[in-house]
């Protein structure tokens, strides 16, 4: 349960479109990522704070790309997963599924 | 070329952590390129609202997680190097006097003390005073006030 503990939803859905993403993993890809995943319009603030926390707390590892004409000569910050989050996503994803199961017989039942 | 309206760098700058400023700002052009080849150069109040609500949106969110955690300032080595004007740097400096002193008073108001103690102006002092040496025979005499008498020594 390590990772339900010391990851938010937000951060937890923020981790999954990195990884979705890959080589590709940058500020507003994340985030349209997010929205085609889960029909969630995220805030750009949102998305750049939980990005920046996550770094802070070694689940995320950032470089900076190479400069384009389009963003005026400016650089993106693109992101990849440290394996202290892959860990984290696993627990969770495991501890997720555990507790779901044998759930959906009861919510059929309350429905 | 596109351009980021007017102060949206100066809001970025002031909000957002300074490693994070040229990659967010990057975002914010692409976005605001994309919204003005989409709608066209009519549409561009529009683009330029939608430009300036997502900076503020993020200039709050930051500010906001500032508050509540504190984030850490980047390595030095690690920021971009980039021009700042003297208010800039002043600003700068201010800010980072008061997060000195919010996360370490004790150690903060101690520099702040010694540094002002020791910068007190101990001249006056010292022209009081002076042994004047005239000659080998003369025995070493104190002129008060006399600094001609050093000149002449």
């Amino acid at each position: 349960m390590t990772g339900l503990s010391t990851l938010g939803e937000f951060e937890h859905v923020v981790l999954l479109a990195v990884l979705r993403l890959g080589d590709e993993a940058y500020a507003v890809a994340i985030r349209d990522e997010i929205e085609a995943c889960t029909g969630r319009r995220a805030s750009p603030g949102s998305v750049y704070v939980t990005l920046d926390r996550l770094e802070t707390k070694g689940y995320l590892e950032s470089s900076l790309g190479d400069p384009t004409a389009i963003r005026g000569g400016r650089a993106k910050r693109y992101y990849a997963l440290r394996p202290r989050a892959v860990t984290a996503l696993q627990e969770s994803r495991r501890a997720l599924l555990q507790m779901w199961r044998g759930v959906d017989q009861v919510l059929e039942r309350s429905r | 070329m596109t351009r980021l309206p007017r102060g949206v760098e100066r809001l970025l700058g002031w909000t957002v952590p300074l490693d994070q400023q040229e990659p967010i700002a990057g975002d914010l052009l692409e976005a605001h390129a994309l919204r003005l080849r989409e709608h066209g150069f009519a549409a561009s109040p529009r683009a330029w609202a939608a430009t300036w609500w997502s900076t503020v949106q993020l200039a709050a969110a930051f500010a906001w997680e500032r508050l509540r955690r504190d984030r850490t300032l980047p390595p030095i080595a690690d920021e971009p190097p980039r021009r700042s004007s003297f208010w800039e740097t002043l600003a700068h400096d201010v800010v980072f006097g008061v997060r000195a002193l919010r996360r370490q008073p004790g150690f903060a108001s101690a520099a702040v003390a010694v540094t002002s103690s020791s910068e007190r102006p101990s001249a006056p002092a010292a022209r009081d005073y002076r042994v004047t040496v005239r000659g080998e025979d003369e025995e070493p005499t104190l002129a008060r006030n006399q600094p001609a008498a050093l000149d002449r020594g």
